[in-house]
């Protein structure tokens, strides 16, 4: 369901059409100036969506998926693709910029009532939505016109998807140019008061790169920054792994009647932390590929060497994500070693919980992928006591993409979940009185 | 309440504001502030904040024309009164003021862009008539290209225009002399 409104005018239809036209018939080499090709005759008679649902990214189906109510049945419409791209029960009143009405935003009847807006602000703004929207589609136009080039391309190797040409310089090309026409469509609607409305008010679909792209500036402004700051004031870095610095977005919670996606660093009670953890990864990406998580405890008491050892408690890898769909489903996954419930000894403090994400080469399976000379020690490579993170990284060639943590103490509930799971007696860690003779 | 002990408040009040403007954000050490709250002539004091009632009358009151003075002088010290309200819009007048906003700034960098775009060319234009010139005659590059060395601000340099003047060629123009020391 396409939420992406547009303000696409009947000028802008028209040249989109006739740069669609241009490409189809004129080689991209001798491409010619789309602007030099606009013909006033053909705005009116313009009524083919295809092209704008090509610009923008989706299918002229979802354009028309959704009859517009004010055209009459058999009538001939006189239709803007924003008219179109919002069904009638969708489209927010507030939005609605050609009827002069009050506020919806404002709850408060008598606020609502009373409520005036600045004198010359409509005026004003339907200006400023004409300029933008030119700009929005030149925007268009070029996208149309790298998209020509890059079919072009695929036509020549006769492939469909540009990672399966086989020759490299036209494949770097063809994924530049990608790069280029995700840019475009990202600036093309950033300025569209639509389509912020709806992504601050949480209608955002991802399937769109304006929303991603939203999205991943809103993650970046506060939560990665507050992981990253947890991570290192709590020393998971470099405790566990060297730093990183996160491109996706990993959400954990426990399942339960509050379950919540928890910032990183809580302590948690150990009967909250006795279930199997949920996840969330949002790539902000096109893209589908395979992630492994990891769940490491670095803080298990070493008493022969006088130190501490990491303990791995949860691997589960083959972890799908296609873009638009962020949840981890843990029963298409591989669970490589179960989950072990956090069960910290007394006395032995605070544990820290490191969730790390890591994403598989080229999104393949999980395989053991031998780099350089030296061999690995499969016995210990996943080995719960003696688990070294950093060695079943470059042993898997895995890349750090994301991390999460949370912290548990021995608690009220600890001994419960020791019974529960059979873990045993723990060992009661005390202070021993050092003689100094 | 005294009239010495309400100056004395004010006092203390204007050290607070002084000290918070002086030191934005930075450790104050707060004035410990009276316990009891209390009223005098529409200044309300209540326990560690100040309040100005405006408008309220202060002459048949009995007030006496200290209190007054006083009152007007703390209504000029007061800063949060000063701030002009801010507007109140609901949001989607917001999103129209942003949508404005942005399509003005869009509007200013493309002037901008295309201003670029024309000096660079202009100037790329000159340094091919600069080279055109080395190859044709070096002398007269070597001329053209001559800086001249004296420190003084040569009082004839035009300032520089956007356009070529009305009358291209002062035929009449001669330089000026400087009046001799004697």
């Amino acid at each position: 369901m396409p939420r992406l409104p547009g303000f696409v005018s009947q000028a802008s239809r028209a040249s989109l059409r006739a740069a669609s036209t241009a490409t189809s018939s004129i080689p991209h080499s001798a491409s010619p100036s789309f602007a030099d090709e606009l013909d006033p005759k053909s705005i009116l008679a313009d009524k083919d969506l295809s092209t704008i649902a090509r610009a923008i990214g989706c299918s002229a189906d979802d354009l028309t998926a959704f009859p517009n109510p004010t055209v009459p049945a058999g009538g001939e419409p006189l239709i803007t693709a924003r008219q179109l791209t919002m069904p009638a029960a969708m489209r927010p009143p507030f939005l609605d910029w050609r009827v002069q009405m009050k506020p919806a935003s404002l709850k408060s009847k008598k606020f609502r009532n009373t409520y005036l807006s600045p004198i010359g602000l409509d005026g004003a703004f339907r200006e400023a939505l004409e300029i933008l929207g030119k700009d929005r589609d030149t925007k268009y136009v070029q996208v149309l016109k790298l998209q020509s080039k890059v079919d072009a391309i695929k036509a020549q190797f006769g492939v469909l998807e540009t990672n399966e040409i086989t020759d490299i310089k036209a494949r770097s090309e063809a994924y530049l140019i990608e790069v280029k026409i995700e840019k475009l469509r990202i600036l093309a609607e950033l300025s569209n008061p639509e389509v912020i409305a709806q992504f601050e008010r949480g209608r955002a679909d991802m399937q769109f790169p304006v929303y991603r792209y939203l999205a991943r500036k809103k993650w970046e402004q506060i939560p990665r920054a507050q992981l990253v700051d947890r991570l290192e004031n709590m020393h998971v870095i470099p405790d566990t792994m060297p730093y990183i610095k996160p491109t996706v977005d990993l959400r954990v919670r426990f399942p339960g009647p509050t379950a919540y996606w928890f910032d990183p660093g809580r302590i948690l009670s150990t009967a909250v932390t006795a279930q199997v953890p949920e996840f969330q990864i949002n790539t902000f990406e096109d893209k589908t590929s395979r992630y492994t998580i990891v769940i490491v405890d670095p803080d298990t008491p070493d008493f022969a060497n006088d130190s501490y050892k990491s303990t791995l408690h949860y691997i589960l890898s083959d972890i799908e994500i296609h873009g638009n769909k962020p949840d981890v489903d843990t029963e298409a996954s591989t669970v490589v070693v179960p989950y072990l419930p956090p069960h910290p000894e007394k006395n032995s403090g605070i544990h820290r919980y490191a969730v790390w994400l890591f994403e598989q080469p080229d999104g393949e399976r999980l395989a053991i992928r031998q780099r350089g000379s030296k061999e690995i020690d499969n016995s210990k490579l996943l080995d719960r006591d003696e688990f070294d993170i950093r060695l079943f990284r470059s042993a898997y060639g895995l890349k750090a993409v994301g991390a999460h943590l949370w912290r548990n103490k021995y608690d009220s509930q600890t001994e419960a979940v020791r019974e529960k799971f059979g873990l045993g007696q723990g060992t009661v860690w005390s202070r021993a009185r050092i003689q100094h003779y | 309440m005294s009239l010495h002990q309400l100056s004395s408040m004010f006092w203390r009040r204007s050290q607070t504001i002084i000290s918070r403007t002086a030191f934005q954000s930075a450790a104050v050490s707060r004035i410990p502030q009276p316990l009891h709250n209390f009223e005098v002539s529409g200044v309300k004091f209540t326990h560690g904040s100040l309040e100005v009632t405006r408008g309220k009358r202060t002459k048949s009151g009995g007030s006496s024309p200290q209190k007054i003075r006083l009152v007007n002088m703390l209504s000029l010290i007061g800063r949060v009164r000063k701030a002009p309200y801010r507007l109140k819009l609901s949001y989607e007048d917001l999103l129209r003021h942003r949508t404005i906003h942005r399509a003005w700034q869009l509007v200013k960098r493309q002037e901008r862009e295309s201003r670029n775009t024309e000096l660079m060319t202009q100037y790329q234009k000159i340094q091919v008539a600069c080279d055109e010139l080395e190859k044709a005659s070096p002398e007269l590059f070597a001329q053209a290209m001559d800086k001249p060395k004296s420190l003084r601000f040569p009082p004839e340099y035009r300032i520089p225009t956007e356009t070529p003047p009305n009358v291209s060629w002062d035929s009449s123009w001669k330089k000026a002399t400087l009046p001799q020391v004697k």
